[in-house]
C-alpha cells in the first residue's frame, strides 16, 4: 500500500510550493548546464572519421579551455557565426610552430608527428607555414580526400568554444 | 468582476503576441530574404524544369545591381549583376542532383537607415550528378540595402575562418 502510494506520488506529485521550487531549480539548472556549459551536439559529416562518425552524439565541454589553451592532439569545436553549427577538428600545431604535410605525414617544426588516429591513406603535400600568435592549426582526422577539398587551417583561439567531452 | 480583468489581460496579451507576429519589421524582412535565398538555391531530387526556371529567375530578385562577392573558395569574387549571380547559381544547381542550403545563427545589425549587416552560418549539402557528396559550411558576412521598400543583398563575403 505504501509502495503504491509512493509510485502515485512520484508520477502525480502534489503541486506544493516546495515541489514547484524544485521543478524551477531543475529547469534553470538544466538550461544553464546544457545550454552554456556542456552543450549537446550531433556530428554531421565525415571529416573526423574514424574517430567520430557521421550521426554520432557528443557534448561540447565549454569549460575545457577556461584556464588553459588547446594543445596538439586536442579535439576542439570551432564556432562560426554562432554556436548552432560548429566545426569539429583536431589541433595539430599551436602558435609559433611551423606546420607542413609531406607524403601525407604531419610535420611540425621539421619533425614528423606520429598520428595513430589518422587511419585512412593520405598523400597531402603542404609547404611549411607558421601558426600566427593567438591561433592554432586544426585539421580533421579523415585526410583521404584531396587537400583542396578538406576544410582545415589556422584559426583564432577566440573561435574555440570548447572540447569534445569524449 | 475578477473574470472581467482576466479577459482584458488575456486580450491585451493576445494583442501583443498578434502584433509581434503580424507586424512586418525590417528585421523580419531581412530574415525573409535569407529564407527565400535558401529556398530558391535548394534543389529537390525530382525538381521539374518549371520549378528550376522559377527559382533561378527569382534568385536574381534578391540581389542589388551590382552586388559585390568575395568568395575565393568557389572562385566567385568581384562585382556582379543579379543576372550573373542567378546564372552562377543556375550552373551550380545544374551540376547537382539535389542541394540543400540552410542558414543558422543569423545576426542582423542595422548600421544606418536602409543598410543592414548580417552574419550567418551557411550550410550547403547535396550530391553531384557524378555521385560525389557535397558538404560545405561557412560563415558569411553580408550587407543588405533597402531600395524601393525592398531589401537586397549588396555584398556577400565568405569569411575564412580556417586559413590554410
Amino acid at each position: 500500500m505504501v509502495t503504491r502510494s509512493r509510485i502515485r506520488q512520484f508520477f502525480f506529485p502534489s503541486l506544493t510550493p516546495w515541489f514547484l521550487l524544485r521543478v524551477a531549480l531543475v529547469t534553470i539548472g538544466s538550461y544553464l548546464f546544457f545550454g552554456h556549459i556542456c552543450t549537446p551536439l550531433r556530428i554531421e559529416g565525415y571529416s573526423m572519421e574514424p574517430t567520430y562518425h557521421n550521426g554520432g552524439i557528443n557534448f561540447c565541454w565549454r569549460l575545457q579551455y577556461l584556464f588553459s589553451e588547446p594543445q596538439r592532439g586536442d579535439i576542439v569545436l570551432v564556432r562560426l557565426a554562432g554556436s548552432r553549427v560548429m566545426l569539429l577538428k583536431r589541433v595539430v600545431a599551436v602558435e609559433g610552430e611551423e606546420v607542413a604535410f609531406h607524403n601525407g605525414k604531419l610535420v611540425v617544426d621539421g619533425t614528423e608527428i606520429n598520428e595513430p588516429y589518422v587511419q585512412y591513406p593520405c598523400d597531402w603535400e603542404l609547404s611549411p607555414r607558421q601558426v600566427a600568435q593567438g591561433n592554432v592549426y586544426v585539421v580533421g582526422d579523415n585526410r583521404s580526400e584531396p587537400l583542396e577539398r578538406h576544410y582545415f587551417g589556422q584559426v583564432s583561439l577566440e573561435r574555440i568554444v570548447g572540447g569534445a567531452l569524449w | 468582476m475578477k473574470s472581467k480583468y482576466f479577459i482584458i489581460a488575456a486580450l491585451v496579451l493576445f494583442g501583443i503576441v498578434a502584433m509581434r507576429f503580424l507586424v512586418q519589421t525590417d528585421e523580419k524582412k531581412v530574415r525573409t530574404q535569407f529564407s527565400l535565398l535558401a529556398e530558391w538555391v535548394s534543389k529537390e531530387p525530382d525538381e521539374s524544369l518549371v520549378t528550376t526556371s522559377h527559382n533561378i529567375q527569382h534568385i536574381a530578385t534578391l540581389f542589388a545591381d551590382p552586388c559585390a562577392f568575395k568568395a575565393d573558395i568557389i572562385s566567385f569574387t568581384g562585382s556582379y549583376t543579379p543576372d550573373e549571380i542567378a546564372g552562377f547559381a543556375g550552373r551550380g544547381r545544374f551540376s547537382v542532383s539535389y542541394l540543400t542550403l540552410k542558414f543558422y545563427d543569423l545576426d542582423i545589425i542595422f548600421v544606418q537607415e536602409g543598410v543592414a549587416q548580417a552574419t550567418v552560418t551557411a550550410k550547403l549539402t547535396g550530391k553531384t550528378k557524378s555521385g560525389d557528396i557535397l558538404e560545405a559550411t561557412h560563415e558569411l558576412k553580408t550587407v543588405l540595402t533597402k531600395a524601393e521598400g525592398k531589401w537586397r543583398f549588396s555584398r556577400v563575403e565568405v569569411v575564412e575562418v580556417l586559413q590554410k
